[in-house]
């Protein structure tokens, strides 16, 4: 154990926060740590670790806010993580417990799990202000006394008893003792087979795991079998079997004598450890005051009502976030009024302008400064923004209860194609409303799934939603081809990247993701009103996150294809990078690429000018149309979507059945790099990116393939 | 309510009844989880749903499914197929009720 009563020296305390989800543990946790706090990632794994440094009397604290859980037998991805952390003692000095006051039987259950690991522990009564409303008074010394180890009422999100939480923690240096609570009774003859058990598993275990010996005991007759893979790598080859008998032995006996499967009796023993307890220190006085939940349900989960307030929050919550971001302008500058996503945009124009100096003497400096660098990094910092905004909206929602709820509505529609009721929240932001949104919060939105199957399965169809940067290419093409009818057009595209989103989905689901079901258990909180404070911090934590870490990976790939289109292939094209003549793409990297591919773009109609925008899109795609211009040499880039049209309308290489194609090509195909680089951070995996960028890909080949030759076909003679 | 007599051997054992054939208003105590897999019986023991629990049926989704139920003060859902696993005995409600 790392908690070190002989040394003097003043040393860092590590203390993890841990409770069942929605108790409040981020308030309490933000209350505490007000000064100081850092959102990461666990090395290796897409938890989200979030951590703060306060110092009490001269003593530093690093206190760790760890995911919820409900119990040491992990169900969710998240947990197994979480409850590793927990077990790996030598993370932390302390165990922070929080628990919910108003819902005091399940929250202790997992109390009486942390009591086992023998680590010093500390408990909070949260939301000790509701469960006074309900009428449920705690007797907080009696149950300090019972369980042996302080506690604590608090108001997370008012603050209250955060003081004399420090004051607890404080003790910590000279008492840790005063924190070691007692041992769970299980009933006097399940004792006996848990003792001998006990003492047989600390025979067997190595020095340093002794301390864990009756908790592992416990997890063992409750079948647990990560404990069970835990133990046997501890062990010598030699133990395991006699280690299998004493394990099996225990177990016959408890069915035996109870005429139950142990799972049930161990569990159905600690449920009634904690229903003593709760006897013996929880007074209910008066009626609990009508169930405000269960009235705000009857409406928002009505049969009718439900899904038209469901279409109303999230829209309204969608079009917020995007006129915020994007169209109203209500940041006053002294040039004028503008969004934010246009202040960057500007703020970066402005940046390239100013290097236009070094545009005579250094040309290739400049345009590698100008279109890598500035754009590289206006590219991932236009998306903060959008981030910061949608992440707020997100937690806030969360955090009210009703993404829960959105999960129980939608479960049954979502399910037909294999995916869960949040999967929608995701798509929409991806831009599934038809108005513009961005992939990348819309797979960060994927965060809430718990199911990993159905996470990796919404984030592979996320890219299919027609995002805000695909907006353009489609609004160039239709006015340049199918000017008469816009919406029509316009209507069938959002349809078929539904439909293509969808039945992907369910054929993913039916082939390489089938036979992974995991039964659907989804607690529905109570509802209650989020601290903004708190929401806040934790969302520019998060903004920051992805800024540092996605941001470097999108800046390297925009230099990579800068050089991709500005590296001549011959070496006496060199003198074509000159400031006011576009460099002649048609020899560079990029050029010969394009022209290699046209071998397998030929069955959609493809040229090379239209492959290299094409791989232009995949860096971002907002570069398709920029590059469609400078490809088809437009001579100013102000009138540029005007002038391109012209010329595509006017080009003999064009027609309507090539520029639908392109447009279903663009809506389907690899997602940008943005997106990749985020599907990575989030799954942990580079397999995920790939198999993204591949799936999307050959989705988007087989469907410009099925209209270019059908349409074709049908129009043949024409 | 469809009633599937029992795969055990031997004793007299009282008819199953599957916490998925309830509706709406229902309310009763769990007798036990049989079959599924493991992870899913510890989690649902775990959260309280150990034999002797009373429960609610709170309400169903717009759909049909997933269903809500109110266990030791709060509310669980659960999709009818996986409930299906949750052998119940319901408890008989005064028609006063609605």
């Amino acid at each position: 154990m790392a908690y070190n009563s002989s040394a003097n020296t003043p040393k860092t305390v590590r203390a993890i926060i841990i409770g069942n989800p929605n108790t409040g543990k981020s308030a309490i946790f933000n209350s505490l740590t007000r000064g100081y706090q850092e959102v990461g990632n666990y090395p290796g794994v897409t938890v989200e670790r979030k951590t703060g440094k306060i110092e009490i009397n001269g003593t530093k604290f690093i206190i760790e806010d760890l995911p919820g859980l409900y119990s040491l037998s992990p169900y969710a991805e998240e947990e197994k993580i979480t409850r590793e952390l927990i077990l790996n003692a030598k993370n932390y000095d302390l165990i922070i417990n929080i628990v919910d006051s108003t819902n005091l039987e399940r929250n202790l259950y997992l109390t009486t799990e942390l009591m086992e690991l023998k680590i010093p522990l500390l408990i909070v009564l949260n939301m000790s202000d509701m469960a006074k409303k309900r009428g449920i008074h705690v007797e907080d010394k009696q149950l300090s006394k019972l369980l042996n180890v302080p506690v604590i009422k608090a108001v997370g999100n008012k603050g209250e008893g955060i003081d004399e939480l420090k004051k607890t923690l404080s003790k910590y240096i000279h008492n840790p003792q005063i924190f070691i609570p007692n041992d769970v009774n299980y009933g006097h003859e399940l004792e006996l087979i848990v003792e001998e058990l006990t003492n047989e598993i600390y025979n067997l275990l190595p020095e340093n795991e002794k301390t864990k010996s009756r908790w592992f005991s416990i997890k063992l007759l409750e079948k647990d079998p990560t404990t069970k893979k835990d133990i046997i790598k501890l062990l010598e080859p030699s133990q395991i079997q006699a280690f299998e008998k004493i394990v099996t032995n225990a177990i016959k006996r408890i069915e035996e004598h109870e005429k139950e499967d142990s799972i049930v009796t161990i569990t159905q023993r600690r449920y009634g450890y904690v229903s003593g307890i709760i006897r013996q220190t929880v007074r209910f006085y008066g009626e609990s005051i009508q169930n405000i939940t269960n009235q705000i349900d009857n409406i928002v989960c009505n049969k009718i009502a439900g899904p038209v307030i469901l279409i109303c929050i999230v829209s309204f919550l969608f079009f917020a976030v995007f006129n915020i971001t994007q169209e109203w302008q209500w940041i006053p500058t002294p040039i004028g009024w503008f969004s934010p996503v246009e202040l960057f945009e500007f703020s970066f124009e402005f940046l390239g302008h100013k290097i236009n100096f070094l545009a005579d003497s250094a040309p290739v400096l400049h345009s590698l400064l100008k279109d890598g660098v500035i754009s590289g990094v206006g590219a991932v910092l236009s998306f903060v923004p959008l981030i910061f905004v949608l992440f707020f909206a997100i937690s806030y929602l969360e955090d009210t209860g009703y993404v829960a709820r959105i999960a129980f509505i939608l479960d049954r529609l979502m399910r037909i194609f294999g995916l869960q009721g949040r999967s929608i929240l995701a798509l929409l932001i991806s831009g599934g409303i038809g108005a513009g949104g961005c992939a990348v919060p819309g797979i960060l939105a994927t965060r809430t799934i718990q199911q990993k199957r159905d996470k990796i399965l919404t984030i592979l169809i996320v890219p299919f939603m027609s995002c805000g940067a695909k907006l353009p290419v489609y609004a160039v093409l239709i006015s340049a081809f199918f000017k008469d009818y816009k919406t029509p057009v316009m209507l069938s595209l959002w349809g078929i990247s539904w439909t293509v989103a969808l039945l992907s989905a369910f054929i993913l689901s039916n082939t390489i993701f089938k036979g992974e079901y995991t039964p659907f258990v989804l607690e529905l909180p109570p509802y209650h009103l989020p601290v903004i404070r708190s929401v806040l911090r934790q969302t520019w934590g998060r903004t920051w996150q992805y800024i540092k870490k996605a941001g470097t990976l999108i800046l390297a790939v925009n230099i990579v294809m800068w050089a991709l289109i500005y590296t001549p292939i011959t070496s006496n094209t060199l003198k074509e990078i000159q400031p006011n003549t576009p460099p002649s793409i048609e020899n560079s990297i990029a050029g010969y690429i394009g022209k290699k591919l046209e071998l397998i773009t030929r069955p959609i109609g493809f040229n090379w000018k239209i492959n290299v925008a094409l791989l232009g899109g995949i860096a971002a795609k907002e570069v398709i149309i920029g590059t469609l211009g400078t490809v088809y040499s437009v001579e100013t880039l102000k009138e540029g979507s005007t002038s391109l049209q012209k010329i595509l309308s006017n080009s003999k290489e064009w027609n309507p059945i090539l520029a639908y194609t392109l447009m279903i090509f663009v809506m389907l195909y690899a997602p940008c790099s943005a997106t990749l680089i985020t599907i990575w951070r989030e799954t942990n995996s580079i397999k995920f990116p790939l198999l993204s960028f591949l799936f999307s890909t050959a989705v988007a080949y087989l469907g410009a393939l099925i209209v270019f030759q059908s349409c074709n076909l049908l129009s043949f003679g024409t | 309510m469809t009633i599937s007599k029992p795969r055990g051997t031997g004793k007299e054992e009282p008819t199953t009844i599957r916490l998925s054939e309830l509706s709406e208003g229902d309310t009763g105590i769990i007798l036990s989880i049989k079959g599924g897999p493991i992870q899913y019986r510890k989690r649902l023991l775990d959260l309280g749903l150990i034999p002797g629990t009373q429960f609610k049926i709170v309400r169903e989704a717009p759909l049909g499914d997933p269903i809500e139920i109110e266990v030791k003060g709060y509310s669980l859902a659960l999709r009818r197929k996986d409930a299906w696993h949750i052998i119940v005995q319901p408890t008989l409600q005064k028609p006063s009720g609605q």
